[in-house]
């Protein structure tokens, strides 16, 4: 018994203690500012190759974001899903379509005039929100209690064995609440993955005539 | 200690990122990417409010979670979908270039 608890590792137990509770305001701006560096090498960058690159290094960072929130299983969710399985997908269909054409890569075919109107749309959008954002209060986070959320759920469930621990096991408190208040959502959820499965086949396949 | 504002102004950047390369960039591949950055920004809302706002036991709100969870699920079909569009395009007229692309305008 003892030694199944050690070969069963918590992964979650390793996040260092200082992104456990809310990361301090340093590494936010550090990981902010990598994010919105490498989103902008996605819009300015001339070769496609390198956008997919930058969005790879916007998610890891937006997931690092995550992590530091406490969603560790948004988090790695993130990583797996976009990082892994959307990524590889645009690069796969960037090298399939081997897109040489100048026209079809460079800049030089938008007009100034839409160059100009986004740029003041964008500016506009991000005056409102700042504008707004200063006039709200600041809001701080609280600290999370976990002894104390541990008496709202089953004393013999694996959530309150973690929360006694003082680990946030927000794994399986989505497992949970998908299977039990969720349980219809994540059957349509499915049924929309299968769908566009279907609708990828019926446009990708060869037309008959 | 990181505010709520801070997250938040970070999302709002990220979006209008997002929304820039939309509107200035010409090729359907790179569109498609600054939807899912715009998508992103959404989801970076979501698990800051989910984080700042405690539910009844105390925890971060589970109901947010499987909202972004559901979001990703979506953005995942949607990229999907998206991306079969574009070869489907560039099978018939061998260009992305979306100011070439316009055989709709004068319907």
């Amino acid at each position: 018994m003892e030694q199944t608890k050690i070969i069963m590792i918590d992964l979650f137990s390793f996040v260092p203690a200082i992104l456990a509770n809310v990361m301090p305001l340093g590494l936010t701006v550090i990981f902010g500012l990598l994010m919105l560096v490498s989103a902008l090498v996605v819009i300015l960058a001339k070769n496609p190759v390198t956008s997919a690159l930058g969005m790879l290094a916007c998610f890891v960072t937006l997931a690092a974001l995550f992590i530091g929130l406490d969603a560790f299983f948004i988090g790695i969710l993130q990583i797996l899903v976009y990082a892994g399985a959307v990524m590889v997908l645009f690069l796969f269909i960037i090298m399939l379509l081997d897109l040489k054409e100048p026209s079809e890569l460079e800049m030089s075919t938008v007009k100034p005039a839409s160059i100009i109107l986004g740029i003041v749309t964008v500016l506009l959008l991000l005056i409102q929100i700042g504008v707004v954002l200063s006039k709200i209060p600041t809001t701080l986070f609280a600290k999370i209690n976990h002894a104390q959320a541990a008496k709202y759920f089953d004393s013999q469930s694996v959530i309150t064995a973690k929360l006694n621990q003082g680990i946030l096991p927000d794994a399986h408190l989505i497992g949970q609440a998908l299977s039990l208040n969720y349980a219809f959502a994540l059957q349509l959820i499915g049924i929309i993955l299968l769908l566009a499965t279907i609708g990828v086949i019926v446009i990708g396949q060869k037309s008959s005539h | 200690m990181t505010s709520l504002n801070v997250l938040l102004l970070f999302a709002a950047l990220l979006f209008c990122v997002g929304l820039l390369g939309i509107l200035i960039r010409r090729s359907l591949i790179v569109i498609l990417m600054c939807l899912e950055l715009m998508l992103a920004a959404a989801m970076l809302n979501l698990v800051a409010f989910n984080r700042y706002h405690l539910d009844e036991t105390g925890l971060p709100a589970t109901s947010l979670s499987i909202f972004i969870f559901f979001i990703i699920a979506v953005a995942a079909a949607e990229a999907a979908l998206g991306l079969a569009i574009v070869t489907a395009i560039y099978k018939q007229k061998k260009n992305l270039n979306l100011n070439e692309l316009n055989s709709l305008r004068d319907c």
